[in-house]
């Protein structure tokens, strides 16, 4: 298969993005990804389990696009619920 | 309308307030779906629909509640999950399959401007090389194969499904592929800010 310009300028992004700090799993993040959710939204220090979300959002484009997901549905909650 | 803790209480203990509550973490997971969904992956979505799978979901595994977020965030995040997968799901029911072809073990070619082109100097021409090599050589076809397929727009639960793996071996897949080319790149000196400029000329390249 021969990669697009476009594709082959995403293939740098990965490697350059790229960390070995990624501890958790997609599964891993899920599962903390409630907590991680209200902790950002209410301005909390990150504990090093937070942390890891962090990380492994910032490397997972899949997780990142729930999360991003989840934030807006929390915030429709919230104006609704004012 | 229950608060948080009494909208928990009252689903998980059976109450008389049950339904009720049901009814209300329902309403809210329409709510939030249908802001936060519609119009992604440009497919048709039912919040209804995925409000009701979700809602089996949550009372499937409200046991495993710890109480660490509030009961409407926990039950939001799976609610998404649902939804987002359901979406992906039909998204890559319309694209090509080709990516997970075996035939020609995963090959990923980089495109020729880039590594030929006269329009690139000689250390975009050598990296562009080198790059091809690693790939070549230090990724595994099943590496190159999920490579391939996130750069064709497929997610780690579509490329799951089609390779009948899981999305944290997926996941794994991808980051190891990465984590290899990185530091084969690294090892004949080129740092992020080299694989940064590499490919602003070829971009021009069309």
């Amino acid at each position: 298969m021969k990669l697009t310009i476009e594709q082959t300028t995403e293939l740098k992004s990965l490697i350059r993005s790229v960390t070995d700090k990624d501890t958790l799993e997609c599964d891993g993040c899920f599962d903390l990804m409630s907590e991680y959710a209200e902790a950002m939204r209410s301005g909390k220090q990150l504990g090093s389990a937070m942390l890891a979300v962090k990380a492994h959002i910032e490397q997972c484009r899949c997780c990142r696009y729930e999360y991003e997901a989840l934030l807006v549905a929390l915030e429709e909650l919230e104006t609704n619920s004012q | 309308m229950l608060s948080d803790s009494e909208l928990y209480e009252a689903i998980r203990s059976g109450s008389t307030l049950r339904d009720a509550a049901i009814s209300q973490l329902r309403a809210m997971l329409v709510r939030g779906l249908s802001k936060s969904l519609t119009g992604r992956y440009r497919q048709p979505f039912n919040a209804d629909d995925i409000a009701q799978e979700a809602l089996l979901k949550i009372l499937a595994s409200i046991e495993q509640f710890s109480g660490k977020s509030k009961f409407v965030t926990w039950s939001m995040t799976i609610a998404i999950r649902v939804g987002i997968g359901d979406l992906r799901r039909k998204y890559h029911a319309d694209q090509s399959l080709d990516s997970f072809r075996t035939d020609d073990h995963g090959r990923m070619e980089l495109p020729t401007a880039t590594i030929l082109s006269e329009g690139n100097d000689f250390t975009n021409r050598e990296f562009g090389q080198l790059l091809q090599k690693l790939i070549d050589c230090e990724l595994t076809e099943k590496q190159r194969i999920v490579v391939r397929s996130f750069l064709s727009d497929y997610s780690t639960d579509g490329i799951a499904h089609a390779m009948g793996l899981n999305r944290n071996a997926i996941y794994k897949l991808l980051h190891d592929a990465r984590m290899k080319l990185k530091i084969g790149l690294e090892s004949h000196g080129y740092g992020p800010d080299d694989i940064a400029s590499f490919l602003a000329s070829g971009e021009s390249i069309k």
